[in-house]
């Protein structure tokens, strides 16, 4: 139908509001389904790149929110040094991460204006006290 | 004494001449309304800030189009039958040998709208500005994009009943894509009789976004959905921002090749800005490349406004039909934002959905404000960001079906 649509023939062929009508909607239904296919299919390659790239998404960690009785400690051989990094350790979680981008570009900045050296500048751990 | 007089004759005639041949014994009546016309888009765009950056060279190429005399552009030379008349071949898009020998300023000018080379530039350039990474984080913002075109079809529908021919309903239809460059560009091949309009209904509606938006917007939705706060985006890494302009072009263009023209330039700008090695040329296309083209294209398209063509009664259907399918594309996405809700067991606020028309980022902050209307601590725009790029894609992908199905 829409292969013979041409500015001679197209008044001839629809010319009542019908057969318009008829014509308008059998576009709009291909139009509309082309645009959803065309957008989906790109959501789907678009998950799928970032599952590639990122991989799978990690399931969120309820365990956390449930409060677990309190394990049994074994005797610890560790020193106080030990014992300090590895609860250091734990308070660092995910979301820490973005708060030390953020702590290191601003050290970053504070430094390269004070024309003091900000090369090898790393922070490698949060602790809240 | 005789010397005198024929001097004074002279002088006299020669007065008589210039004034004969002045602009004010020349002017039309309708010449004079489009001028006013004119000045009443001007005052939208220096006074209101309706779109000035396109809005006032397309009212000032109005303005010099319709001064009586002047032929600063000659219409004739694009016109069909004009050319067929001249003994030009068939398919011919227009009179070289008069443009070139006869043409001024502005027929130069109004070939890169005939050629079909503004726009894509200019989809070079909002490519180069562009951050897709919103969309990225969510990809489910596609569909969204995708159901606010049904406003485009909409309008096509209502243009077809109302006797327009199929490429004029299209190109109607187009403007509720609330996409600038892709109206022209489908215009300027399907209707080209109607650039003038459309492009000042597209523009005008365009700037309109949150007059019209919000009223639909509420109607749509309850308290609780305006309400609801989402997640925060994921971080979208950079081989994701590197390899997504390639993957769309590439799928769009083996699908609707007629769409790779707009996608394929908004693509390329916007790789050239994720790529991070090339900062001039991201700079020259967001920057000088996007204002030269614009201003070109602005005075080009108000050029073509004649009062022939500008004032009449099909005018009015097209300023009319411009809001439904404005209208009609919010409510389609704020209704496909409503099954989201209810599917995702309302982590995703409706109110992103309206989003989805590519007035960027217009849409985006309408979406922000009515969110935090409801709820002051909800921070809507990034998560709206996602269907308004993905409406840029959207509205090109349907302005490439058009073309491909009427062409």
């Amino acid at each position: 139908m829409i292969s013979v649509l041409n500015a001679g023939n197209w008044a001839e062929q629809y010319s009542t509001i019908g057969e318009r009508a008829f014509l308008s909607i059998t576009m709009t239904v291909v139009g509309i389904a082309i645009v959803v296919f065309i957008l989906a299919l790109l959501s789907i390659v678009v998950s799928f790149m970032s599952r590639l790239i990122n991989g799978k998404p990690e399931k969120e960690d309820t365990t956390a929110l449930i409060p677990q009785p309190a394990a049994v400690q074994p005797a610890s051989t560790a020193g106080p040094e030990e014992e300090e990094t590895k609860t250091a350790a734990q308070s660092v979680s995910e979301n820490d991460d973005a708060l030390i981008a953020a702590i290191t570009a601003a050290v970053s900045l504070v430094l390269s204006d004070s024309s003091q050296p900000s090369a090898g500048f790393k922070i490698r751990r949060i602790r809240r006290v | 004494m005789n010397s005198i007089v024929n001097f004074m004759n002279a002088f006299g005639e020669t007065i008589t001449r210039l004034w004969q041949g002045s602009g004010f014994t020349n002017i039309q009546l309708d010449q004079i309304g489009m001028i006013l016309i004119a000045f009443v888009l001007l005052y939208l765009a220096i006074v209101k800030k309706f779109e000035p950056l396109l809005l006032l060279p397309i009212a000032f190429g109005m303005i010099l189009t319709n001064m009586p005399m002047a032929g600063i552009i000659n219409m004739n030379f694009y016109d069909p039958d004009y050319i067929a008349s001249l003994g030009y071949p068939g398919n011919t898009l227009f009179a070289y040998r008069e443009v070139l020998n006869e043409g001024g300023l502005l027929d130069f000018l109004y070939l890169g709208i005939k050629l079909g080379i503004y726009p894509p530039l200019i989809f070079l350039g909002i490519g180069a500005l562009t951050d897709f990474g919103p969309l990225l984080a969510n990809p489910r913002s596609l569909l969204l994009g995708a159901a606010a075109q049904v406003g485009i079809f909409i309008a096509f529908i209502g243009a077809l009943l109302l006797g327009f021919t199929p490429w004029e309903a299209a190109s109607i239809g187009i403007i509720g894509g609330a996409d600038g460059p892709t109206a022209i560009f489908v215009t300027k091949t399907l209707a080209p009789h109607l650039l003038g309009a459309v492009a000042v209904a597209a523009y005008a509606y365009m700037a309109l976004v949150p007059v019209i938006q919000p009223p639909i917007m509420r109607a749509l939705t309850t308290k609780k959905e305006r309400g609801v706060v989402m997640e925060q985006l994921r971080p979208v890494s950079r081989t994701e921002r590197i390899i997504f302009p390639i993957a769309v072009t590439i799928l769009v263009a083996m699908i609707i090749p007629d769409a790779l023209t707009l996608v394929g330039m908004l693509m390329l700008g916007n790789l050239l800005k994720e790529s991070g090695v090339c900062e001039r040329l991201v700079k020259t296309a967001g920057n000088e490349l996007l204002n030269i083209v614009t201003i070109f294209l602005g005075v080009s398209v108000g050029a073509t406004a004649t009062a022939s063509s500008f004032l009449t009664y099909r005018t009015l259907l097209i300023i009319a039909l411009g809001v439904i399918a404005f209208g009609f594309g919010t409510a389609a996405g704020v209704l496909l934002g409503k099954v989201m809700y209810r599917l995702t067991n309302g982590k995703v606020n409706p109110l992103i959905g309206s989003a989805g028309v590519s007035a960027v980022p217009m849409a985006a902050r309408v979406t922000q404000k009515v969110g935090s209307d409801e709820n002051p601590n909800n921070f809507l725009l990034m998560h709206a960001m996602g269907p308004n790029v993905a409406g840029v894609i959207g509205s090109a992908v349907a302005a490439g079906i058009l073309l491909a199905l009427l062409r």
